[in-house]
């Protein structure tokens, strides 16, 4: 097969403030006609801003210090602007992003968009091109494709925001296609879908493509070849079964260790205690401001739910977003005042229970790990404002205790006096478990607590989260719409869709014997890295 | 520089390498060396305070004393000028010096009196209305569209008519006619930081509502609102002139800046330092206030970088 991109030593350094900063090192990769090639790598690994410099996207600040890119025999680095655009980005390459949301123009219609992309590169009638468009509309498998061509952007879902984003792509067949995590901001279900889609139309179109994913286990689907990237730097090259299989590189192992620890089954004891927690019928409705001559309108969040919680358990909630688990969790700690039904902690209604009392008994732990700590204040206050609140303490004996908790979620003392600012995400994150912990609460509500953390970074945090379980014997209510964090973690299980309850279990016959259609529509969309060429598998049956 | 070398002989803690060991008071200090703008409009605004305190008790010339076989001399660098009145005589022969010196105290009291009654007023209501929303919104909107469907300087003219001019009055009419701002700036800083999950979490360790606004809604606005402060000071400041030059602020012969621009009008072809000068005293007031201001911001949010130039 024929080379179609070599990309030879990109240096890209980030000027700020006199210094140069070198965010790329010696980046250099080979790619043959109708390759796929994976990249991997956490966040400012540099793997994204390779691609941008390959489609000269990159940011004001950030500049190409030495390192040719060859596409098709013709050296790209010195050919001008203008050429540029007009006959190679969008033309023989094009790129999908991460945000199907923000990618796509609100004021025009799609039929416009597809137009303006085809139009410009190819010199036809007008005609022509909207029969091109409808083509390639159904090809991405975006039904009514003529109706959809007068719709807007805020019109389509996030899955059909995402296809319409890879016609654009694809209207000019390109030769490469560049996707940089497609799917990261979609649900499951709907993740797998599109990784389908992208795998079907590479072998239809015969291009190539290079898929960056933070997510080792998406990539393995669909690559032949994976490159991983560490601080700017190509850690690991090979075929996908050797990079699987054989890693050489210590950060490979040990980001294969992350993903293998949470496929492989803890031992779990069954618990026969009593409820802690018991929901019954809870319901919340949001009412949208009415307009003039406008019904309200009146969304479910959450419809007649009802479950128990056992003392010392680890449950469960899964769904997608909008699913109305993170309401559920609020409801529970009574953050939110529910509309029906009665929720008891301990046989006691959570709305009569004081606040100082409450807060010993539940605590949450958020997403965010930017919002979750207040930046004005110092990591020591945080921690230690729960205890100021509620107990009558010294000082002295405050601050002994705070740095006794950050030592127990791997922090040492001279975090005390710092900002959140100043600390990354992960370290955040134990800030904020820290916080919950200090009054030694007996339920802690985990919503999505590594979700946005990075691949490494999840697992320890995990570790941590498991390790508290067992030193303190916490109930842990874990909302995740991760299954394999959930598999890791919990008991039992419970799948939450469009506010209701679809499936309750324990989590092996929730993840191995799903009953509803759901279920198991939503096990089936995990990626793992055992079940490899499943989707080539899907495609032809 | 020398502000750098004068901070780092007070607190030689905040210039450690390790900048990110400091305590929160000695990093403020240490960003705030390092802010040119803030720097700039801070030094200008402690000089004009150090001439508003102590310029008339060194200087000892009254600017009440009239001599009218002096009457309108002209500063010392026109023809005719001398240095015993620097910047020469008005038409009822006072030094015009000594005037303006003094109109920097009235206006300095006036402009952060007046900025912070209308602060007090403004970012009660609008943390009140962001925070529990529903009815109390409602009501204090409907105030807000009130206020600013009244025409200011009138509603201004015509209280301070009807109850009598004096400083105290001008101070909390211009307040009470200046939070619309403050409102609006704090009620949706309070709406988007009410939903962040900080908040939440305050909530369930059990902190009381007082608690939370204080403690976490108000100082995350201070950034915000400390900007509106230093904008409304330069407004009151020049509001207050207006009002001097339409007659229904300060009384003569007390000198303010804005009667002084007044008094001067009807010479404005002849001897037009008259209102030029008070004018400059004017411009140069305002614009350090809101240098300082615009640094000050810059200088207590907390995601802004700590860098060494």
């Amino acid at each position: 097969m024929n080379e179609l991109l070599k990309i030879d030593n990109l240096n890209i350094s980030f000027q700020s403030s006199g210094s140069d900063l070198k965010t790329l090192k010696d980046f250099s990769i080979n790619l043959k006609e109708r390759e796929s090639l994976g990249i991997v790598g956490e966040s400012g690994s540099g793997k994204t801003l390779s691609m941008l410099a390959l489609t000269r996207l990159l940011p004001k600040q950030a500049r190409i210090t030495s390192g040719s890119i060859i596409f098709r025999n013709k050296i790209l680095n010195n050919l001008l602007n203008k050429n540029f655009y007009k006959e190679i980005s969008g033309n023989k390459i094009s790129m999908i992003f991460q945000e199907p949301m923000t990618a796509l123009n609100p004021v025009h219609t799609i039929g416009k968009q597809l137009l303006d992309t085809y139009l410009y590169h190819n010199d036809v009638s007008f005609e022509k091109g909207v029969l091109r468009a409808l083509e390639i509309l159904d090809a991405v498998q975006l039904s009514k494709n003529k109706q959809r061509m007068e719709q807007y952007p805020h019109q389509l879902s996030g899955g059909q925001r995402q296809r319409v984003m890879i016609a654009l792509a694809l209207i000019n067949n390109p030769d490469l296609l560049i996707a940089d995590e497609p799917t990261t901001a979609l649900d499951v279900t709907v993740q797998k879908e599109i990784i389908q889609l992208i795998s079907k139309l590479r072998e239809t179109i015969g291009m190539a493509l290079i898929f960056i994913s933070h997510d080792l286990g998406v990539v393995s689907q669909i690559s032949d070849n994976i490159i991983v990237m560490k601080d700017g730097e190509i850690v690991e090259k090979g075929s996908t079964s050797k990079v699987l299989n054989k890693p050489e590189h210590i950060y490979t192992q040990k980001l294969l260790n992350c993903l293998h620890k949470l496929e492989n089954d803890q031992k779990k004891e069954k618990l026969k205690n009593s409820p802690i927690i018991s929901a019954r019928d809870i319901s919340k409705v949001y009412k949208l401001p009415a307009k003039i001559f406008k019904k309200p309108e009146i969304i479910h969040a959450v419809k007649n739910v009802s479950f128990d919680v056992k003392t010392g358990e680890t449950l469960a909630i899964v769904g997608e977003s909008g699913s109305g688990k993170s309401t559920v969790a609020k409801i529970i700690n009574g953050l939110i005042v529910k509309d029906n039904g009665e929720v008891k902690i301990k046989g006691q209604d959570v709305e009569d229970i004081s606040l100082s009392r409450r807060a010993k008994l539940i605590q949450p732990v958020f997403q965010d790990p930017y919002s979750t700590l207040n930046p004005i204040h110092t990591i020591g206050y945080i921690i230690s404002r729960p205890l100021v609140i509620n107990d009558n303490l010294s000082n002295h004996n405050i601050k002994t205790k705070v740095i006794e908790i950050l030592e127990l979620v791997g922090l040492s003392e001279e975090y005390y006096n710092r900002f959140p600012n100043q600390l990354s995400g992960g370290q955040r994150q134990r800030v904020a478990i820290a916080r919950a912990i200090i009054l030694k609460p007996q339920i802690l509500i985990c919503d999505e607590p590594t979700s946005a953390l990075d691949v490494t970074i999840q697992s320890q945090i995990l570790d941590l989260l498991n390790d508290l379980k067992q030193k303190l014997k916490i109930t842990i209510i874990l909302i995740s719409h991760d299954i394999s964090v959930v598999k890791y973690f919990s008991d039992r299980i419970i799948v939450m869709y469009n506010g209701q309850i679809v499936e309750t279990g324990n989590s092996e016959d929730i993840i191995n014997n799903p009953k509803e259609t759901y279920t198991k529509k939503l096990m089936s969309s995990v990626f793992s890295l055992k079940q490899k060429n499943q989707i080539l598998r899907d495609n032809f049956t | 520089m020398i502000f750098k070398i004068f901070l780092k002989r007070l607190f030689p803690r905040s210039f450690d390498n390790d900048i990110y060991s400091l305590p929160p008071k000695d990093l403020i200090i240490r960003k705030s060396s390092n802010h040119a703008g803030f720097k700039f409009g801070l030094t200008l605004l402690l000089i004009i305070f150090l001439f508003a305190i102590f310029g008339p008790i060194i200087l000892d010339v009254s600017p009440y004393e009239q001599d009218l076989t002096k009457r309108l001399l002209p500063p010392v660098w026109k023809d005719g000028g001398s240095w015993e009145y620097i910047f020469g005589t008005d038409g009822n022969g006072r030094d015009y010096f000594a005037r303006i010196l003094y109109g920097t105290r009235i206006s300095l009291t006036i402009g952060f009196g007046a900025a912070c009654v209308g602060m007090i007023i403004g970012v009660t209501l609008g943390v009140c209305a962001g925070y529990f929303g529903g009815w109390v919104d409602q009501i204090v909107s409907y105030l807000l569209t009130c206020q600013l469907a009244l025409p200011g300087l009138l509603l201004a003219m015509t209280i301070v008519f009807l109850i009598g001019p004096s400083i105290t009055v001008v101070i909390f009419v211009i307040g009470a006619t200046h939070w619309a701002f403050f409102l609006v700036v704090s009620r949706s800083a309070t709406q988007r930081i009410k939903n962040l999950d900080y908040v939440t979490a305050a909530n369930a360790i059990g902190a009381s509502k007082f608690q939370i606004i204080t403690r976490d809604i108000i100082p995350n606005t201070v950034s915000q609102i400390i900007v509106i402060f230093t904008l409304e000071v330069g407004i009151a400041i020049l509001n207050e002139a207006s009002l001097s030059f339409l007659g229904v602020g300060i009384q003569p012969p007390t000198p303010s800046w804005g009667l002084l621009i007044a008094e001067g009008k009807e010479a404005i072809f002849f001897q037009p330092w008259l209102i030029i000068l008070p004018g400059i005293a004017l411009f140069i007031l305002v614009v350090s206030i809101n240098m300082m201001g615009d640094g000050l911001r810059d200088i207590t949010d907390p995601n802004s970088k700590v860098s060494d130039k």
